[in-house]
């Protein structure tokens, strides 16, 4: 387990958009099994990732966010049947969107993350911070006019 | 489908006026929908008419596109169930109008699609001061010559809008019926029939048309193609490399919201951005305020291009009217056609190709895009 990072080093923050039925109780999980992991995430809780409006990702971006995760659960075991397959592409192409205009694609991630996988999602936020501390913070924290 | 030859006796807007009217006369259609020219001044008026009641000189190949047929076409076949409906479209409308379908916006079941060749169409400024100082006559003269050349440009009228520099669609697809103009002549127009109902080359007195006028027309398509081509990826190229770039590009946006109106795929009765949501309490603003330093008014602009990007991206068919419909001239088809072929390559799709290509968002692969 990575140490946590130097209070030099900038802080990301991270806006986490989790599904409710998956990637919100494997969240939960690492929190009830005590499972230390940076607290740079701010989790928002929805039904299902592919309720994930591509707004929501570019307003937390646009609003300052150094990184927006996105947590559904794995392929075959969405609860609203296909709904992670259609948050795959939607968040790839929103991904695509946001490189062309200068976005760093890297600060939006897509990951499975089950119910069970407590650790895993402890494991995503630390590399999500590590990286998002290697690509530094989102200028756009300090643009008004947009 | 076979390509035949119509004589023009006058303006080519006749021709296209009688083979209109020849369809309702053989009862092949009830209704048509076609842009005339107005008969109140000099300009264009999309019109859906009832049998040949009041179908006047044809508009379809006058370089004014005034809205997207697509948007208008959904509306008046919005359902099944109604008559007929033989409508007059270029390639963009066309391709918007396979999108609708998709997005079940409008039934094609109902409508005779009748294909036109364009090469562009003028900003409504350009076209109204052309007209002006030409008269509707000579700028018609002008573009006639200008298509059938196979060309965009007439040194003697206003480039046309920047959507329609880089199409690489001149030719509609996914009609029943094609007016090929790119080949034709000061003397002809070409008419393409289905094989399997080609009695209107009888009714209308059509010739089959010659080997090396066909392959005539195909070569000018492909050199229009290639040249429109390139154009598109400088244009590309061009666009907004970075979020700076992006913020200058919007920098005169006023939040009207007349691209939303203009384009043809936005078809949501009430879109996000014109609710409640965007409603911002006053603490909002002033907490926004107070995190940034200040907050441009109205807020969401960027957010508002952006989303548009992505929501309407899967289905662009780059006819330009975002541009054509903004009052800062903002330069909306760069960035538009920029995402939306960012989104289309990815999913390998192109808007309006098949009518039976489902919508990137509505399906999926079970593996696909990894790593995400």
């Amino acid at each position: 387990m990575e140490a946590i990072a130097a209070a030099t080093e900038f802080e990301p923050r991270i806006v986490a958009l989790l599904c409710n039925w998956c990637s919100y109780t494997g969240a939960d999980l690492a929190g009830t099994s005590r499972i230390q992991y940076p607290p740079n995430v701010r989790i928002v809780r929805l039904m299902c990732s592919g309720s994930v409006d591509p707004m929501y990702i570019i307003k937390a971006l646009l609003d300052g966010a150094d990184g927006v995760l996105i947590g559904g659960c794995h392929t075959g075991d969405c609860h609203y049947i296909n709904g992670n397959y259609k948050a795959r592409r939607r968040v790839a192409a929103v991904k695509k969107i946001l490189q062309r205009f200068g976005i760093d694609e890297q600060r939006v991630w897509f990951r499975f993350i089950s119910a069970s996988e407590g650790r895993l999602f402890a494991d995503t936020v630390a590399a999500m911070v590590e990286q998002l501390q290697q690509l530094g913070p989102n200028s756009l924290r300090n643009e008004w006019e947009i | 489908m076979a390509w035949w030859r119509m004589p023009l006796t006058g303006e080519p807007g006749e021709a296209v006026r009688q083979v209109l009217a020849a369809l309702v006369e053989t009862g092949k259609c009830d209704y048509i929908y076609t842009p005339q020219m107005s008969a109140k001044g000099p300009g264009v008026t999309a019109s859906f008419v009832a049998g040949t009641g009041q179908l006047g000189t044809s508009a379809a190949a006058v370089p004014a596109m005034m809205v997207n047929s697509a948007q208008v076409l959904a509306s008046v076949a919005a359902r099944s169930g109604t008559g007929k409906i033989a409508a007059v479209v270029r390639s963009c409308e066309v391709r918007a109008l396979v999108e609708l379908a998709k997005l079940k916006q409008v039934c094609l079941d109902n409508l005779l699609l009748i294909g036109i060749d364009c090469t562009g169409t003028l900003d409504p400024k350009d076209f109204r001061s052309a007209v002006q100082e030409l008269g509707i006559a000579d700028v018609r003269k002008r573009w006639w010559q200008t298509i059938s050349a196979g060309k965009r440009e007439h040194e003697g009228l206003p480039g046309v809008r920047q959507a329609c520099r880089v199409c690489v669609n001149p030719e509609a697809n996914n009609v029943a019926i094609r007016l090929g103009i790119i080949g034709a002549d000061d003397d002809y127009m070409l008419v393409q029939l289905p094989d399997e109902d080609n009695s209107l080359a009888g009714v209308l007195n059509l010739t089959a048309a010659q080997e090396q006028v066909v392959s005539q027309r195909s070569l000018l398509l492909d050199r229009l193609v290639e040249a429109a081509r390139q154009e598109r990826e400088q244009l590309l190229a061009s666009g907004a490399g970075s979020v700076d770039d992006l913020l200058t590009e919007l920098a005169g946006c006023i939040r009207c919201l007349n691209c939303r109106r203009a384009c043809p795929i936005c078809y949501c009765r009430e879109c996000a951005f014109e609710t409640m949501l965007f409603e911002h309490d006053p603490d909002q603003y002033q907490q926004w305020a107070g995190r940034k330093g200040a907050v441009r008014l109205p807020a969401d602009t960027t957010l508002f291009h952006l989303t548009r990007m992505n929501h309407v991206g899967p289905s662009c068919v780059g006819c330009g009217l975002c541009e054509m419909a903004c009052p800062s001239e903002i330069p909306l088809t760069k960035l538009f056609i920029a995402a939306a072929d960012d989104v289309q390559q990815l999913f390998k799709y192109e808007a309006g190709r098949d009518r039976d290509e489902p919508l990137p968002y509505t399906t999926f692969e079970e593996q696909e895009l990894e790593p995400r």
